[in-house]
């Protein structure tokens, strides 16, 4: 198990790995936020098939022809 | 001189139709009580005294010689400090744009100007929509009117405290995950989200493109009413901005009877409510019962689907607006800001699509629940006013009964539906069809005209060591 400092270490590397360079104080609070924002993104990620775009771009094309 | 502050639109702009109420008396009352009042609440982080009282004798005179314009002439209102407005500071709340002023005013701004509506001033927010309650901005948080000590809840912190308090007939503010209804819900005022697409966001600091709203905050469901009617028009500008038939609000007096109500029993009872919470929303139920409206049972998804989609939505599109400023002067923006947008970063566009996909699929899912239904109602929120910046952080499974209604663009009311033991607000959320925002307002206000619950307002706030007295 990787204990707290070492997740806050990587943490910071990710954060500059994307330009950020945030104070000290920001990262705990940050860790739980992006597990958080990971744990929904994951939850996201079953497998569905294509089959709803079709009708999302019917949808679509009804709401430009009433506009 | 207080009482013309507690008027609602509806009353005061009787009055100034038939020049029985002055609009510089009326603004003028308005400004000594945010002169008295507002250093406890901080409900504005900017106050128009000359603009307004200005604006005011002008409306004066025009009404004066017979150039009336509707229901918001000469009435006061304030605006949420994310509307931009030409000329005047707007700072999102945000010591990044401490000394920003626009070149030109917001859409709506600009409509509600058109509309003889007077502007009082600039309201406070989570710094950019999204911050939280925080003390480490340029300007301290809003408070709430009926106990100050308490949390006005937000973004529209300041709007909601502000109408809540007699600080203003109305405000705008923006809802993107809820942020209009649930500072309405925790101050006891009615507050809309529209239908997306109904009001536009054209010079409003955007959070997150395709789940922003904007909406008026009133005392009323009926002022509400008054204010989207004007607030309603195509922004060719704005490209959500629908090109379609304006929903008619001149109906929001007829009866609900023969209305079909859907009630969430699943998603409230999974969320936990708070016991008076639910009291009074089955107390709400018996209302509309009462008034001839047939409640049913409708079942939604669940809230912990609708928060993974709009979360992803949200914070992908939120910091693909910040991340210039988060990474060239993160020490601009608020501790709470930056937790809640930077973990935008880490969100991939593998995700943020498959969010995109399933908000199709609960979009059809509300739609097919509403073929059965021609309302949904909902607690707001979960209790009523937690205690100033002690709210619970936010989490992926804290429930929201509002945020599913920004993925769905559907529009949603908040009214107040009774009071805490202690005293604080509790409300309910009626929601409808797109487009269908005048039966939303319409049950919501048959539910206030059959209840007392319009009739009670805060006391004035006193300081908190003379409170503890």
């Amino acid at each position: 198990m990787q204990d707290d400092g070492d997740a806050i270490a990587e943490l910071k590397e990710r954060l500059a790995s994307q330009g950020l360079h945030l104070p000290a104080g920001d990262l705990e609070g940050l860790k739980a936020a992006i597990l958080e924002i990971e744990a929904g993104s994951v939850a996201l990620r079953r497998d569905r098939p294509f089959s709803l775009e079709p009708a999302f771009a019917l949808r679509l094309a009804k709401a430009e022809k009433n506009a | 001189m207080s009482d013309l502050c507690h008027l609602t639109i509806a009353e005061a702009s009787k009055l100034m139709a038939q020049r029985k109420l002055s609009p510089v008396e009326l603004t003028s009352a308005f400004l000594d009580r945010i002169a008295r009042l507002d250093p406890l609440l901080n409900a504005y982080l900017l106050v128009l005294r000359e603009e307004a009282l200005a604006g005011a004798r002008a409306a004066e005179a025009e009404i004066a010689t017979g150039r009336y314009k509707g229901p918001l002439h000469g009435i006061p209102i304030a605006l949420k400090d994310i509307y931009a407005t030409k000329g005047i500071r707007t700072t999102g709340h945000s010591a990044l744009l401490k000394d920003h002023v626009p070149q030109e005013d917001a859409f709506t701004a600009a409509t509600l100007a058109q509309a003889g509506a007077i502007l009082l001033g600039k309201t406070a927010t989570w710094e950019f929509a999204i911050g939280g309650t925080s003390f480490d901005l340029p300007w301290p948080p809003a408070r709430n009117p009926w106990n100050i000590a308490h949390d006005p809840g937000g973004s529209s912190s300041g709007s909601a405290a502000a109408v809540a308090s007699g600080l203003a007939m109305a405000a705008m503010g923006t809802d993107t995950g809820g942020s209009i209804r649930g500072p309405a819900a925790l101050c006891g005022i009615a507050g809309i989200k529209p239908t997306y697409g109904l009001v536009s966001r054209r010079g409003i600091f955007p959070l997150s493109f395709s789940l922003d709203h904007a909406g008026p905050m009133c005392w009323t469901a009926e002022d509400c009413a008054l204010m989207l009617d004007v607030l309603a028009r195509h922004d060719p500008l704005d490209n959500a901005s629908a090109n379609a038939a304006k929903p008619d609000f001149s109906g929001i007096a007829m009866p609900v009877r023969g209305l079909k109500i859907g009630f969430a029993k699943g998603m409230t009872e999974e969320a936990g409510v708070e016991p008076d919470v639910r009291a009074a929303l089955d107390d709400a139920l018996k209302v509309f019962g009462d008034l001839g409206a047939e409640v049913v049972d409708v079942s939604l998804a669940s809230s912990l689907e609708y928060a993974d989609v709009g979360t992803t939505i949200s914070r992908s599109e939120g910091y693909a607006i910040h991340e210039y400023a988060l990474t060239h002067t993160p020490e601009k923006f608020g501790q709470s800001f930056r937790q809640r947008i930077v973990p935008g970063a880490f969100i991939r566009a593998c995700d943020y699509v498959n969010a995109m996909r399933e908000r199709t699929r609960l979009i059809a899912g509300i739609a097919d629940v509403m073929k059965s239904v021609d309302l949904i109602v909902t607690p707001s929120w979960v209790s009523a006013a937690h205690p100033l910046g002690k709210g619970a952080p936010m989490s992926r499974t804290r429930p929201s009964f509002m945020r599913p209604f920004n993925v769905t663009g559907s529009p949603a009311l908040s009214v107040c539906s009774g009071f805490s033991a202690a005293g604080l607000p509790l409300a309910m959320q009626i929601v409808g069809r797109p487009f269908e925002d005048h039966l939303v307002l319409r049950a919501g206000h048959a539910f206030e005209q059959a209840t007392q619950w319009r009739h009670r307002r805060p006391q004035d706030p006193v300081p908190l060591s003379e409170a503890a007295q």
